[in-house]
Parts: C-alpha cells; sequence; structure tokens
C-alpha cells in the first residue's frame, strides 16, 4: 500500500487567520498563514508554547473553520463545506495522531483500527488492508488487545494505524511522543520515518521537541501566530537553526 | 450489527452497574403503572371467578331480583325454565350461613357487600352429583334424608372433621346436627371459593331444618350447548314475566359489579401515583444519560474528528437510551407482573376475597410498555442532542462540566412556578393535572437551582459531617457542590419523592380523618351486634326485654341494582336499611352527617319515617348529580322505581355508593332480616353487662357483640387495609429516590477516581473514602427530603383536590407529621443505604492505576 507521491501539495493553507475571544481579550492565534504539504513529505511545524502550531494543526485537519483565508484538501476547497462534508473529508482524507493516543477503550485494538472504516463503508477492503498495517507497524500478535492491555508505544501504533487505515492523504499528528519515554518514543518516530520513506505517508506533525523534529524532512516554525521560518533538516546547520528559532 | 449499534451495547455494558440501576429506576416506574392499570381488572377478576366457581356448570341463574338474599317459590319457576327450548337442566340451589359451633368464633364479614365470608352451606339437588359444582377428595355426597353434609377438605383438616363424623351448624333455627359424608376437593367449583368455609347438603334436608319447604335462593340453568345462551336467557326472562315473582335472569358472575364499583376508586387514585413513579425513573434515566454524555466527551469528540457526523453521534447515543428503554420495559413488565401478584393478594387479605387468579390484561401491558419506553426515550433525547454537539475540538481538551448561571436564575423560576401551581384552588381533574405539572415543574426547578440550594445547605451540614466523618466528611459535602449539576437530578428525584409521600399521606391522613370524624357521628350505639347466621324475627323484641337494653335496632345490607339518569350503565350499589327511630331528632340516638344545604336530621328523620324516601351518600351527588329533590331509580321486587331523595349524607361504605332506606321498605327488596342490631343501653348500664345478657339470652345464635370502641377500631382498620396498594407504591417512591441517589453518586465516582487516588495516595484510608462518599449521599438525601417534605405539604391540598375529583371524595388533606418527621430523620440513612455500593468501589479505588491514565 503506497500514498500518492507526487509534488502536488496534498494539503494547502492559503492565508489562514484565527483568533478566539478570551473574556474581554481577544487572541489571534494565527495570523495570515501559508503552508504547502506535497505527498510524500513529513513536515515537522515547531514553536514555543502560545505560537499558534496547535491551532494552525486544528486548521489543517479541519476541526476548526479559520477567520480569514482557507484549507484546501488535494486540491479540493473546504471553506464552503457544511459539517458533514468536512466530516466525511476527515474521515477518507486525513489520518490523526494524538499525544495522548485517544483509543476507545472497550474496544479491542483491531476494533479501534477499523472503526473510520467501518463508519466509512469500507469494512470489507479495510480488513484486508488490516494485516498489512499490523505488519507493518509491529502489532499483528496484540490486535486482540483492549488498550488498558497495551504498552504506551503499543497503543500509539494501534493509533497510527487506525488514523492509516483509510489511506488518508496526510496524517496529522499533534505531539504523538508527549506521553512516551524516549526510548519508546523514537521508536515511533522511526515508524513513521519508515512509513513516509517506504510507503509514501505523508505526515505533519506538532512538536516542540527537536530531535522529534529531526526526523521530519522539513521543519516549519511559528511565533506569535505568524510563520517565522523553515528548513530543511537535510540542511547542515539545521540544528542550529532550531535552537535559534525555539531557543533550546 | 452496525458500527454504531455494536458501539451503543458495548457503552451499556461498560457501567453495568449503573445501566442495571437506570434499567430498574426506569422498569420499576412501568412496573407501578402496569400494577395500577391491573389492580382493578384482577380484583374483579378474582371476585368473578369466585362467582362462577360456585356457579359450576351453570350457564344462566334465576334469580330473586337485585337482593340475592331472600327465597322464592321454585316449583313453577322450574317448571316454566325446563319447558323452555334450548334449557338443557335446571336445578334449585339454597344457600344459607350455618357456621359449624366449634369454629365460631373465626366468622369474619367481608369488606365488599354481597361477599359473605361466613360458612355457607349450600342445599342441591344431590341425587344428581354429576351436576354438582363440585368433585369429591373422600367420601361421598350426601343422599336425600341422610342429614348429610360434604365439606370442603382444606377446612375440615384445619377443624380437624373427618368423614363419618357428626358436627353441629349453627342456623336461625337453632344448632342441627349433620353427619360429614364427604371432603370436597378445595381445588374445584364450589369447595374453591369463600375461603373453602363451603359445604353441600341436599337440598331437600335444608329445607327441612330451615323450615322452607318448596323455595330456593336461585336456579341454576344447563343451557343446550348448540344453542346460543343469550337467547336462552331472553326466553326464560319472557316466560317468567308472566309470575307474580320478580325475577331475574342473569349470567353467573354480573354479581361482581360491587367489588369493582369500591376498586375503581382505588385504581383511579393510584394512577397518579404511579404515573409520577414513572416519571421519577424517567428523570433517573436522563440523569444517567447526562452524565454518560459530559464524561463522554473526549471520546464522542475523537469520534467526531476521526469518523462521526453529528448525525451519527445523536444516532449513537440515542441507540443507547433505545438499549436501556427496552430492557426498561422488560424489567418493568416482569416486575409489573410480580408486584401485581403480590398486591392483588394484599388487596384479597384486606377486601375479603379469595386470590384465584392474576389477570395482566394486553391493554394494561401495551399503555405500560408505550409510556416507560416514550419516557426513557425522552430523557435519552436531550442528552444525545448534546452529545452531538461536542465540537472534535474537544479531543484535544480535558473534558469540564460546564457552570450555568443563568439555568440556577431559571431553576429558581421552575421552583417558584412549581410552588404556585400546588397553592392555587384547583378544583376537580384539573387538580390532577395540576398536581403532576407541579412536581415535573418543581423537579427541573431543584436540579437546576442545586448549585444556589447547596451552598447555604453545606454551610448547616458540613460542619456536622465533619464531626461525624472527619475530613473525610468536610471533603464529601464539598463533592457535592462541586457535582452539583448532577446531584441536582438526584436531589430533585428525593425532592419529588418526598414530596409524593408527604402529598399523599396526607390525602390519606385526611381521608382517615374524615372517616373517623363520619364514626364519631354516625356510628353511635352502645352495642353491636351481628351473627354468623340470620336474626330470628323475634330477636328485636326479646333483644328490648333484657334487662339493660334500651333499644335494639336492626340494620339491613342489601345489594340492589341502580339505574343513573340519562341511560348509564346500571351498577350494583349498597342499600342501608335502618330503623326511622334510630334517627328521630327527639330522643333516637342516631344521626348523619348531611352535606351543606342537602337536608338535615329533621327532614331525614321524616323521610325515613314516611318510607319511600331515601337519603343518598355524598358520592352519589358528586358522580351522578344526584342531590335532595331528586329521584334515585332503584330496582325492587316489583322492577325498578323511583324514590325521592331526601338528603344527602357522608358515607365511607361500599366505595362510596350507598343509599340509606328505612327498614320499613325492606320488602321491597326481597324481604329477610337485618344483619346488625345497634343496641343502646339504659343510662348508667355497664356496655359488659348488656353484652353478658345477650350472649346469654341467645346462645343457639352465637352472637358476635362488640362494643362500640371496638366496633369503631374495627370500621378505621379496614378503611386503613384498603391503602394497601397506595402505600406499597409510596414505598416504591422510596426506592425509586434511592436508586436515583445510588446511581448518581456511582457517576460521581466515576468523574472523581483521580481525585479519589490523589486522595487514597496522601494517606486516605478506604474507610475514609466510604465516608466521604457516604456524606456526599447524606447531604443528596437531606437537602432533597428538606425540599419535599416543604414542597410535599404545599402538595398535600392539590393532591387531595385531584383525589377528590376521581373519587367523589370530598377530601381535605390533614398533614401526617410523624410521616414529616421520618421522611426528615430517615433520609440520612436512605443517603447511607444508597451510598453503600458506590462507596465500595470507590474504597477500591486503585491509586496508581488511576493516577496512570486518563480512561
Amino acid at each position: 500500500m503506497t500514498m500518492r507521491t507526487t509534488d502536488a501539495p496534498v494539503l494547502r493553507a492559503s492565508k489562514l487567520s484565527k483568533s478566539y475571544r478570551l473574556g474581554d481579550l481577544t487572541i489571534e492565534a494565527l495570523k495570515d498563514v501559508d503552508l504547502s504539504v506535497r505527498a510524500g513529505e513529513f513536515l515537522a511545524v515547531m514553536g514555543p508554547s502560545g505560537s499558534g502550531k496547535s491551532t494552525l494543526l486544528h486548521l489543517l485537519g479541519l476541526l476548526d473553520v479559520p477567520d480569514a483565508g482557507g484549507v484546501e484538501v488535494v486540491g479540493q476547497p473546504t471553506a464552503d463545506l457544511d459539517d458533514d462534508s468536512l466530516t466525511a473529508l476527515r474521515r477518507t482524507k486525513l489520518g490523526f495522531l494524538f499525544q495522548s493516543f485517544e483509543l476507545i477503550p472497550n474496544l479491542t485494538a483491531r476494533e479501534n483500527v477499523l472503526l473510520p472504516a467501518e463508519i466509512a463503508g469500507r469494512s470489507t477492503a479495510a480488513v484486508a488492508r488490516l494485516d498489512e498495517l499490523a505488519d507493518q507497524l509491529g502489532i499483528t500478535d496484540r490486535l486482540g488487545h483492549r488498550p488498558r492491555q497495551l504498552s504506551g508505544g503499543q497503543r500509539q501504533r494501534v493509533a497510527l494505524a487506525r488514523a492509516l487505515i483509510n489511506e488518508p492523504v496526510v496524517v496529522l499528528a499533534d505531539e504523538p511522543t508527549g506521553n512516551l519515554d524516549t526510548h519508546t518514543g523514537t521508536e515511533v518516530l522511526d515508524l513513521l520515518r519508515h512509513g513516509v520513506d517506504t510507503f509514501g505517508w505523508t505526515v505533519v506533525m506538532v512538536t516542540h521537541d527537536p530531535n522529534a523534529a529531526m526526523h521530519a524532512d522539513r521543519i516549519v516554525f511559528l511565533r506569535d501566530g505568524r510563520v517565522s521560518g523553515e528548513t530543511l533538516t537535510r540542511e547542515s546547520d539545521a540544528r542550529a537553526i532550531i535552537e535559534r528559532f525555539v531557543g533550546v | 450489527m452496525t458500527a454504531l449499534r455494536r458501539l451503543a451495547l458495548l457503552n451499556l455494558l461498560r457501567h453495568p452497574w449503573r445501566s442495571l440501576a437506570t434499567v430498574l429506576g426506569v422498569g420499576i416506574g412501568i412496573a407501578a403503572v402496569l400494577t395500577t392499570l391491573s389492580v382493578g381488572a384482577n380484583v374483579e377478576a378474582n371476585v368473578r371467578g369466585a362467582l362462577q366457581a360456585a356457579a359450576g356448570k351453570a350457564d344462566l341463574l334465576v334469580t330473586p331480583g337485585a337482593s340475592g338474599r331472600s327465597v322464592f317459590e321454585d316449583g313453577p319457576v322450574l317448571e316454566l325454565v325446563r319447558a323452555v327450548r334450548g334449557v338443557q337442566a335446571a336445578y334449585p340451589v339454597l344457600n344459607t350461613r350455618a357456621e359449624p359451633v366449634r369454629a365460631i368464633q373465626d366468622f369474619k364479614r367481608s369488606i365488599i357487600p354481597g361477599v359473605d365470608t361466613g360458612f355457607q352451606l349450600s342445599g342441591r339437588v344431590t341425587s344428581v352429583p354429576s351436576n354438582l359444582p363440585a368433585r369429591l377428595a373422600k367420601g361421598a355426597f350426601p343422599t336425600p334424608g341422610s342429614d348429610g353434609v360434604a365439606i370442603a377438605q382444606g377446612f375440615a383438616n384445619e377443624r380437624h372433621i373427618t368423614v363419618g363424623e357428626t358436627v353441629r351448624f349453627a342456623t336461625a333455627f337453632g344448632d342441627v346436627p349433620l353427619h360429614v359424608t364427604g371432603l370436597l376437593d378445595d381445588r374445584y367449583g364450589l369447595a374453591s371459593t369463600n375461603g373453602g368455609r363451603v359445604g353441600i347438603i341436599d337440598i331437600h334436608d335444608l329445607r327441612t331444618i330451615l323450615h322452607l319447604q318448596g323455595r330456593a335462593s336461585y336456579v341454576e340453568v344447563m343451557v343446550d350447548p348448540s344453542v346460543p345462551v343469550e337467547d336462552v336467557r331472553s326466553r326464560i326472562e319472557t316466560r317468567l314475566s308472566s309470575l307474580s315473582q320478580s325475577l331475574t335472569v342473569t349470567y353467573p358472575a354480573v354479581s361482581g359489579n360491587v367489588a369493582s364499583g369500591i376498586v375503581d376508586t382505588l385504581q383511579s387514585g393510584l394512577s397518579v401515583l404511579a404515573v409520577t413513579l414513572l416519571a421519577l425513573g424517567g428523570f433517573m434515566a436522563y440523569n444517567t444519560f447526562m452524565a454518560s454524555v459530559v464524561e463522554r466527551t473526549r471520546e464522542y469528540a475523537l469520534l467526531r474528528t476521526i469518523c462521526l457526523t453529528r448525525g451519527d453521534v445523536q444516532r449513537l447515543a440515542l441507540y443507547e437510551a433505545v438499549g436501556l428503554s427496552v430492557l426498561g420495559v422488560l424489567a418493568g413488565l416482569l416486575l409489573g407482573v410480580g408486584l401485581a401478584y403480590v398486591i392483588t393478594r394484599l388487596n384479597a387479605v384486606s377486601l375479603g376475597f379469595n386470590f384465584r387468579t392474576l389477570v395482566i390484561p394486553l391493554r394494561s401491558v401495551a399503555i405500560a410498555s408505550g409510556v416507560g419506553v416514550l419516557v426513557s426515550l425522552a430523557a435519552g433525547v436531550l442528552p444525545a442532542r448534546s452529545a452531538s454537539r461536542t465540537p472534535p475540538l474537544a479531543a484535544t481538551r480535558a473534558a469540564e462540566e460546564a457552570s450555568l448561571p443563568r439555568a440556577s436564575l431559571l431553576g429558581w423560576a421552575l421552583l417558584a412556578l412549581g410552588v404556585v401551581l400546588s397553592v392555587l384552588p384547583w378544583s376537580g381533574y384539573l387538580a390532577l393535572a395540576a398536581s403532576g405539572t407541579a412536581m415535573a415543574v418543581f423537579f427541573v426547578g431543584v436540579a437546576l437551582a442545586t448549585p444556589s440550594l447547596l451552598r447555604p445547605a453545606l454551610a448547616l451540614f458540613t460542619p456536622v459531617l465533619t464531626r461525624l466523618y472527619g475530613a473525610a466528611g468536610r471533603l464529601g459535602a464539598n463533592f457535592t457542590l462541586r457535582n452539583a449539576a448532577r446531584n441536582g437530578v438526584a436531589i430533585g428525584t428525593v425532592a419529588v419523592g418526598t414530596g409524593l409521600i408527604i402529598g399523599v399521606g396526607s390525602m390519606v391522613n385526611g381521608i382517615n380523618r374524615a372517616i373517623g370524624s363520619w364514626v364519631n357521628t354516625t356510628v353511635v350505639g352502645d352495642l353491636f351486634v351481628t351473627t354468623p347466621v340470620s336474626f330470628p324475627a323475634d330477636f328485636e323484641q326479646k333483644a328490648q326485654q333484657l334487662p339493660g337494653v334500651k333499644v335494639a335496632s336492626g340494620v339491613g345490607i342489601r345489594v340492589v341494582r341502580f339505574e343513573p339518569k340519562g341511560g348509564g350503565r346500571g351498577r350494583s350499589i349498597a342499600l342501608i336499611l335502618v330503623d326511622p327511630q334510630r334517627f328521630n331528632p327527639n330522643g333516637g340516638f342516631g344521626r348523619f352527617q348531611y352535606i351543606q344545604g342537602q337536608g338535615n336530621n329533621r327532614e331525614g328523620y321524616q323521610a325515613l319515617s314516611k318510607g319511600g324516601e331515601v337519603l343518598v351518600a355524598n358520592t352519589m351527588r358528586d358522580r351522578y348529580g344526584i342531590q335532595k329533590g331528586d329521584t334515585i331509580r332503584l330496582r325492587t321486587v316489583n322492577g325498578f322505581r323511583d324514590f325521592p331523595v331526601a338528603g344527602v349524607v357522608v358515607d365511607f361504605t361500599g366505595g362510596g355508593e350507598t343509599v340509606v332506606g328505612s327498614m320499613k321498605d325492606v320488602a321491597l327488596f326481597g324481604g329477610g332480616s337485618p344483619d346488625l342490631f345497634v343496641i343502646a343501653d339504659k343510662p348508667g348500664v355497664d356496655p359488659h353487662r348488656v353484652r353478658q345478657e345477650l350472649l346469654s339470652a341467645f346462645p343457639q345464635l352465637h352472637l358476635d357483640v362488640t362494643l362500640n370502641a371496638d366496633y369503631r377500631r374495627y370500621i378505621l382498620q379496614l378503611t386503613q387495609r384498603s391503602f394497601v396498594t397506595t402505600n406499597t407504591l409510596l414505598l416504591i417512591a422510596v426506592l425509586v429516590a434511592a436508586l436515583g441517589v445510588a446511581n448518581t453518586l456511582g457517576m460521581n465516582l466515576v468523574s472523581r477516581s483521580h481525585e479519589i487516588a490523589v486522595l487514597r495516595t496522601v494517606g486516605m484510608t478506604r474507610g475514609g473514602v466510604r465516608r466521604l462518599i457516604a456524606a456526599e449521599g447524606m447531604v443528596v438525601t437531606l437537602v432533597g427530603a428538606a425540599l419535599g417534605v416543604a414542597f410535599g405539604l404545599l402538595l398535600a391540598r392539590v393532591i387531595s383536590s385531584g383525589a377528590s375529583a376521581l373519587t367523589g371524595f370530598l377530601l381535605t388533606p390533614a398533614i401526617d407529621w410523624t410521616l414529616v418527621g421520618i421522611a426528615l430523620l430517615a433520609s440520612p440513612l436512605v443517603g447511607l443505604v444508597a451510598s453503600l455500593l458506590p462507596a465500595r468501589r470507590a474504597a477500591q479505588v486503585s491509586p496508581t492505576r488511576a493516577l496512570g491514565f486518563m480512561e
């Protein structure tokens, strides 16, 4: 199973702006952000706390509606879509990976993974795909277990399998290693890297961890709701750039 | 199964105790509705069943008009009936009361007129045993001329009577020895009626004993199976009209109407109670559904993020509600059958009939199920809508219980509305609707206003709980406020349940006081005399000759047919025939309570003395619009006749449908002797001495002589027993409230397990955790009970008005302060009991596990 590996952006954000009201204050979480994600790319979004990275991820994931600008998913504008249409798009085109894994506790790993496909009416195809994904992620022998019977790393792998079951065009990961120890976190990041390299996955990952970000192809930096810079990780001075932007 | 339905099922199974408590809450409400709807049908079925069993193979009965107690010449009747086309056979039956002498002390009179619990000797044509409504367990049926009797086996065993023994039976003509020839099988026919207090004797022998040659109480008619029974009935009736005697041809079980009259009174009043219980169950279901939605905010948000639309989430939540509804209905129907059985058995004891069968009308099942499903689905709609509105972004945030400052204001507004509804002077059926609406509005008001209610309450309770339970008590009180929204629903449930108990209890207390007042006014006389056999014609004269006796006044009790004006369905009602002299304003010792503007003692006395006029009970006025100056149509031996109404009096006998007439008119209603004598002693005479004189003077009558105080107490006990169903339903209200509290505490526990784990980590023992949960439970029930008592005091009047509309009795509530005290004192106990299971579960929370993950 592979994902598209073309140069056309699978995800594009244009002039995205979003603000929130907190009592009497208006917080501008994002302002005029432009971002493109190509197929087969591993993009990390970094920034200090309050920089707007989570807001950006929410908007890219069609979880929230921008005040201005728009998001295109595989060339399809989403600004005028109703809630049901946005949900359908999320279900079929996007995959999500959360810091707290967010597995349904009373479903087995298999049932958790298959859930989006079942809802989308793609159970039959998904069952076949599940075995392949489970093998790729090393969770074949854990599929019959419930989340509380799995380690943190195993849970995140199950969550990743769920994110991939409907063959999304991009996986959006929000601090995916935040609840994992260093070793396990590195394993998960290596899996994402391997998936991108071998199967052509496209991943957008929000992180505050420079080591995690170095697994990506490209890093975009946010500060005060705006894009303040970016770098390719293959650049020799990538680490220095990270340190400069996030002050680590 | 689709993914959504499967998810819904798994969600229900995730919290089995919570699901069970919700199912039980709804189920109990449905059971209460089903039981209430079935009460009337069950009492009627059992009474009719008894009458049908007594009739055996008879398809029709020829009886002497409405009285059913007198006898008639059967020769011409038999000749005429046997000649009618379609009649296969006709046999005379002569019944009389005749107690076996050694068992005389067990004589009991039923509360239902016409249903006699004394021993019945049934004189039949024993030479044709195949037509007898009985089967032999031992021995043989008595033969003509043998002075033999076959008695029910159960009764014989109790009294250690065996076949071949001679037993003396007390009759109006003295003691009669009869030889026991056989024992009847208690499971069949006549022996299964009247508590097994029956015996079969040859009719010719009985006629000789009673000096009633050629007489019968009624004639049993067997119809050719190929001929429609109704056709034969019409033909017989037509032929009988040529005789001078007035006779009626009926189906055997028709005389059960009087029982249904009493039970209609009970059943209609219970309906409001049952529906309220169902509503309480529905509130509990709502509480559960809503709490479940709040708990699973992140899960719903996740599902919204990865795959479900709003509609999908709403469907998911509704599927859970449907699942609980279905289970609740099933549980309710099962519980309802069990509850109906228990209540019918209790009613059998209190109303004095044999329990024979349990009837659950399909219509009642359909209504109870339908209403139950609607209530529990309605309870799930709002939470389902709330769940569907969960934004996907909530998956990235911790769930919070929203505080609703505006809801508190709305809550107070609803509380005030509930109070207003309960104090306005509603009347008639509007009062019923008002009481139900007031309770619903009050409940929602309490639920919404709880946070502002709890703060001042906690200022009062916290020091007490701290003293009682230490830090655990203080924390438990604090937890109550932090779970205010959820606890508000539980407090509301307790408040409505308590309000119901106080309100209905006050209504019942009012009824008892009214009856007590009526008894004090009308039950006058020093001694009340009854006999298991019939009073001889000269009893009054002989009794008045006894030293110490001033007056002996007879009272006849009959069941007569009443035809309402306007062509309504005819009904059997109670007719009380009294000696007018007893009610002479100058010197008579009897009194009635007249409704204002509807007669007085003088007019009533004059009417009764004249004869041909009657007084009617106030319920006849309320139900049929009969007033002083109207006429009332009653069936006499000469057919229906209008009787002028001379007044309307308060009367609590006969289910309220009673008419008082003069003993001068007894011949119109079949004649016969009085059923009761009221004795007034001479001044200064000890009533105990007069009692002894009566017992000594009439040993063959085996008199039951009751002193006035004892007789009043007996009547009051009878009426209190008729509230057994009401009291059972009130107990159920307590159970539902306790379930609601337990359910809420359990749900609170789920959302606080992390905090409890922290408390355990820093040193709180398991016992301390149990005390913490118990303290929360006590606060919930105490606050709910206090609110409920206050509300119940206001509700008492509107409930009584509604009950007045339903029953026709004019009811004034009388606050039962003992009940108020019990409600307040027992509420913390209920809270303790309700918290037992949640407290135990809380104490078992592992600190490390709860601190680990948020699942």
